[in-house]
């Protein structure tokens, strides 16, 4: 069993009582605790270009509405438009008899072989940063609109800051101010937004022209009654709803679409607000700045080999245990009490009941061959610890199933020593790391009956 | 390398200024017009009726034209393809017709009641099976086959053409151009 | 940075959410339109199915359903950080109670949004206008639904509903091409569709609709009606548009027939037993109004949802009420001449969610929002069926 690919085998339970591969976990260093992807928050680090590579900064990005200015999906298929040139050969404007080459450029997708050209788009004479961008046909409409409810709702402000300090007596004066009657009163709940409709003679409705209505409606041309749908004329769904404010229905008015940003994000614990991973500020790094992955700090148990099972007939089971720490870490592993839930246990288990030594993980020397020396160091029950290689010992439990049939879960409580070696590197060089413990309960299946 | 053992085709005609590798296979009535390249290891098999190949066609490897009597209306008839075409790596084209200007990508594969007219392209990977023709400067792309229409046909691969012809020689052996003549014989430059 | 977010700009900006049946549209306030129109589904990474938003068994599967989604909509297309933002949650008087209740769950819990505002989208559609008074159609994926609003305050008695939408006409061609849809693959050409099924995915209804059919004009809407519905003789049909053929894959070709492609989108004015349509919807809803009130709203029509983008749809919707109005049942209660229809500085299928956006980059937000503080001490919502929950939102608070 491989730490990641089959994840669902051996699991860890998160402090919200959760359960989760070891790998999909998170140890907060500081409230030494497991936490799961639902016990942290997310939050936007680095916003950047997946096609570029270039951080914009969350300002600017905010401005560009997330989008790169410099790079373009294919409006069709979605694919990174390619920037290409061509040559144009037209007369010098100096010389008439000389003729020049003028280099133009156009965005072609790779993959469906749209291009700008495709839309009568002109092609540009700088590479980068110049195309033509829809603007929103409605803008000036509606910042319109929102410049007289923003003054509308400062009236209502101050309306409200003076009323704090007026004791009102009376519904009387909201069906004054809202023309409520009283039977409307009992919504108030909807009535709350009436005080922003507008009203005539206000004073802010002077430069509002409202909307007008229109009574009829143009038939459709007659292209639909007499030809065939033009599918490939036709834009599908996504292609509009990829662009919300324009959602063209004509091919020919699809138009290249800036790469919206991705983000790098960061974790943080929702109970102490400390960072538990934060990745390193250039997009172009895969690092991390701060990591605490649980699969570093909590010694992870595996299946060795899957073993056969029958009712009530006890079977051993190797389990691999690795220590990610840089100092030899003492394991015990005991019951859970009253841990008689059926979903999560159907079988008896018989733990080691001495103390598990697991050597330090030393990154230099885990590919060298380890012989067997390493066992009298540790001084090993060969009964007990089925090999030593490294920071990895095997071991054996035995199970018996106690249901006829059906997965043979065992869950045990594993408690391991702990080095916090950040917070003691920060208190004082010479001092020892503080030794805590800490506690996991772990559950795994180890096959069917 | 080693010229190969291929029996002589009596009725392979190949232009002058066409360029075919001598390590590809081409079975029955073919005809192969100037500048067109054909490498190594493609294959080109006049089953139900002869293959004309026009002129500045690309014919990459591992690529496989089949004249298919798919019916047997169809059989004998001759297919034709074009100008300015380019097989990509792998493609598999059985078709009724091939005009000018297409582009037939890699792993694509064209059926064999598909008529294919002018500056198509078959994207990556896409599978026409269907009985039908595919309109001028269609463009087949994706997983699901969509389709459009593009403005502006493929360009002709000139310059491809030009690096193909030098280097190709360098390295295979080729098949001498014979204008109807039963003569072939392996030349290395 | 988020730290930097609070010392460099402004307040950070408001997340204004409209969880649609079908589609669900996010964005920030201040914006002209959302940033992203995504299916109202989530994906199970493990094994790619796909669920649907509305399809909940459990309160337990929404939530899960709904933190996904939202996650991919403040990670992918928002990039913001959700903790401690306000959001506006536009939502329909329909909306249930438990999914609300969810949402705000979700919201507050697993998101630590700092307030939320649920807004009512009928209302919200109409301050795209900047009118007050307006009878306002939302023809959206599962439902058609009428609210009249007079001077600001919706008239709860004149609300109209009828499941005649976007899932109706789908099922509408689904059915028709089951019946007599053909289709041809290389083996054998003209199979009935019936023969496989399962080609007909619910994303191929959608892209039929959207691409083959369209509302037809109302004199050839009644012919056709006189036969579908009356049992006319199929001779006197208009001549059915031409056929498309529409490819499947590389492989098949589904042939949509001109009837299909005119007769699907009948179904929202065809008058069955209980002669309710989408048209009589409207009228009824006038109707039930105050007497003195009818006028202004058969003048200030507002038609939002996506359904309504249908080619013809408002043409036909125009002629459909003008007609109504001659029929004696209508004309005597109704002292209208003539209905007026508004368009909103939006596509119809964001107009409830632009109405959202401009109420959010409103001073007067947090007045009208709860504030996680609250809903954390007092565990429920405010609800506008709910007389004694005002007291839940943030100015009255304060003031205590």
């Amino acid at each position: 069993m491989a730490t990641f690919a089959t994840v669902d085998l051996v699991k860890y339970l998160c402090t919200c009582e959760k359960k989760f591969p070891i790998c999909r976990l998170y140890l907060c260093k500081h409230c030494l605790k497991l936490r799961c992807i639902d016990c942290v928050q997310h939050e936007v680090d680095t916003p950047y270009c997946p096609n570029c590579l270039e951080i914009m900064p969350a300002q600017e990005a905010k401005l560009k509405k997330n989008r790169c200015s410099n790079c373009f999906d294919c409006p069709v298929c979605g694919h990174t438009l390619m920037t290409r040139a061509s040559g144009h050969i037209s007369p010098n404007p100096e010389d008439p008899n000389k003729s020049v080459t003028k280099k133009t450029y156009y965005l072609a997708c790779g993959f469906c072989r749209w291009n700008t050209r495709d839309i009568n788009m002109l092609d540009q004479t700088v590479a980068t940063g110049n195309w033509p961008m829809l603007e929103n046909p409605h803008v000036k409409r509606i910042n319109n609109l929102l410049e007289n409810y923003k003054l509308m709702a400062q009236v209502e402000k101050a309306d409200r800051e003076r009323k704090k300090y007026v004791k009102r007596r009376s519904h009387l004066y909201l069906q004054d101010k809202f023309n409520l009657s009283p039977s409307v009163m009992k919504r108030k709940g909807l009535s709350s937004f009436s005080s922003l409709s507008l009203k005539e003679g206000d004073k802010t409705i002077e430069d509002l022209e409202p909307s007008v209505p229109v009574e009829s409606f143009d038939p459709l041309p007659n292209d639909y009654y007499t030809q065939p749908a033009a599918l490939e004329k036709t834009t599908k769904l996504v292609h509009r709803l990829s662009v919300p404010e324009f959602q063209p229905e004509d091919v020919s008015k699809l138009h290249p679409i800036n790469k919206h940003l991705i983000m790098k994000k960061s974790l943080r614990c929702r109970e102490c607000e400390h960072n538990l991973s934060k990745s390193d500020f250039n997009p172009c790094s895969i690092k991390f700045k701060i990591q605490l992955t649980a699969l570093h700090w909590v010694p992870e148990v595996r299946i060795m080999t899957p073993s056969t099972f029958t009712y009530n007939k006890e079977t051993l089971v190797t389990l691999t245990m690795s220590n990610p720490s840089v100092f030899n870490t003492t394991v015990t592993l005991s019951q859970i009490e009253n841990e008689t839930d059926v979903d999560y246990c159907t079988a008896k288990v018989e733990l080691p009941k001495k103390e598990l030594v697991l050597a330090s993980r030393d990154e230099p020397s885990m590919h060298v061959y380890e012989d067997s020396s390493q066992a009298h160091e540790f001084k090993d029950d060969p009964k007990l610890i089925v090999f030593r290689k490294g920071n990895k010992i095997g071991f054996v439990v035995k199970v018996t199933p106690v249901v006829p049939q059906g997965d043979v879960k065992i869950c045990f409580l594993l408690k391991h020593e702990f080095r916090n070696t950040t917070v003691a590197a920060l208190q004082s060089e010479s001092k020892e790391p503080e030794i805590k413990w800490l506690e996991h309960k772990v559950y795994l299946c180890l096959g069917t009956i | 390398m080693s010229a190969p053992k291929a029996p002589v085709n009596p009725n392979l005609k190949i232009m002058a200024g066409a360029l075919v590798c001598e390590d590809c296979e081409l079975i029955g009535d073919i005809t192969i017009g100037a500048r067109t390249v054909i490498h190594p290891k493609a294959r080109i098999i006049a089953e139900a009726g002869p293959i004309i190949i026009g002129e500045f066609n690309i014919i990459e490897e591992l690529v496989t034209i089949t004249n298919k009597s798919s019916t047997d209306a169809n059989s004998g008839k001759v297919l034709i393809i074009g100008n300015n075409n380019v097989f990509e790596v792998g493609c598999h084209v059985e078709a009724i017709r091939i005009g000018d200007h297409n582009v037939i990508e890699s792993k694509a594969k064209v059926g064999s009641k598909v008529e294919i007219s002018n500056g198509c392209i078959v994207g990556c990977g896409c599978i026409l099976n269907m009985n039908e023709a595919l309109p001028e400067n269609t463009v087949v792309y994706g997983d699901k086959c969509e389709r459009r229409i593009q403005r502006e046909r493929p360009p002709a691969q000139m310059l491809q053409i030009d690096f193909l012809t030098r280097i190709l020689p360098n390295y295979h052996y080729l098949m001498k151009p014979n204008l109807n003549v039963n003569v072939r014989a392996p030349v290395k430059k | 940075m988020p730290h930097f977010e609070g010392l460099l700009g402004d307040e950070p900006r408001i997340i204004i959410l409209d969880i649609g049946s079908a589609y669900t549209k996010c964005g920030l306030a201040g914006d002209t339109g959302p940033r992203c129109i995504i299916p109202s589904e989530t994906k199970n990474p493990r094994n790619q199915q796909t669920s649907k938003i509305w399809d909940y068994s459990s309160t337990d599967e929404l939530y899960e359903h709904l933190k996904e989604l939202l996650y991919t909509l403040i990670s992918r297309y928002l990039l913001v950080t959700p903790k401690d933002r306000r959001v506006v949650v536009i939502e329909s008087l329909l909306c249930p109670t438990d999914f609300r209740d969810t949402l705000a769950r979700v919201l507050f819990k697993h998101f630590e949004v700092a307030s939320i505002l649920f807004a009512p989208s009928h209302l919200l559609s109409l301050m795209t206008l900047g009118t007050k008074t307006g009878l306002v159609l939302d023809v959206g994926y599962q439902e058609s639904f009428v609210v009249p609003v007079y001077e600001g305050i919706p008239i709860l008695k004149g609300w109209r509903t009828i499941p005649l939408a976007s899932k109706a006409i789908h099922s509408r061609i689904k059915s028709q091409l089951l019946e007599h849809g053909t289709v041809s693959t290389p083996e054998q050409k003209h199979q009935p569709v019936a023969s496989m099924p399962d080609i007909l995915t619910d994303e191929l209804l959608e892209d039929i609709k959207v691409c083959c059919c369209f509302v037809t004009e109302y004199s050839r809407g009644q012919q056709i009606q006189e036969v579908t519905m009356r049992g006319g003789h199929a001779n006197k049909l208009p001549p059915p548009p031409p056929d498309t053929d529409y490819q499947i894959d590389g492989g098949s070709v589904l042939n949509i027939s001109g009837r299909i492609r005119e007769h699907t989108c009948e179904v929202l004015f065809e008058q069955d037993n209980d002669e309710t349509s989408i048209a009589t919807l409207l009228m009824d809803a006038i109707v039930a109004c105050p007497i003195d009130t009818r006028k202004d709203l058969a003048s200030n029509i507002l038609v939002t949802g996506g359904t309504s983008m249908m080619p013809g749809f408002y043409h036909r919707l125009q002629l459909e009420l003008s007609h109504l109005l001659k029929k004696p049942c209508y004309a005597q209660q109704l002292g209208i001449k003539r209905f007026l229809f508004h368009k909103a500085p939006a596509k119809e299928n964001y107009t409830a969610w632009l109405g959202g956006a401009l109420l959010g980059a409103l001073e007067t937000l947090p007045s009208k929002s709860l504030s996680r503080d609250v809903y954390l001490q007092k565990g429920k919502l405010p609800d506008w069926c709910c007389i004694d929950s005002d007291f839940l939102l943030e100015d009255k608070n304060s003031k205590s």
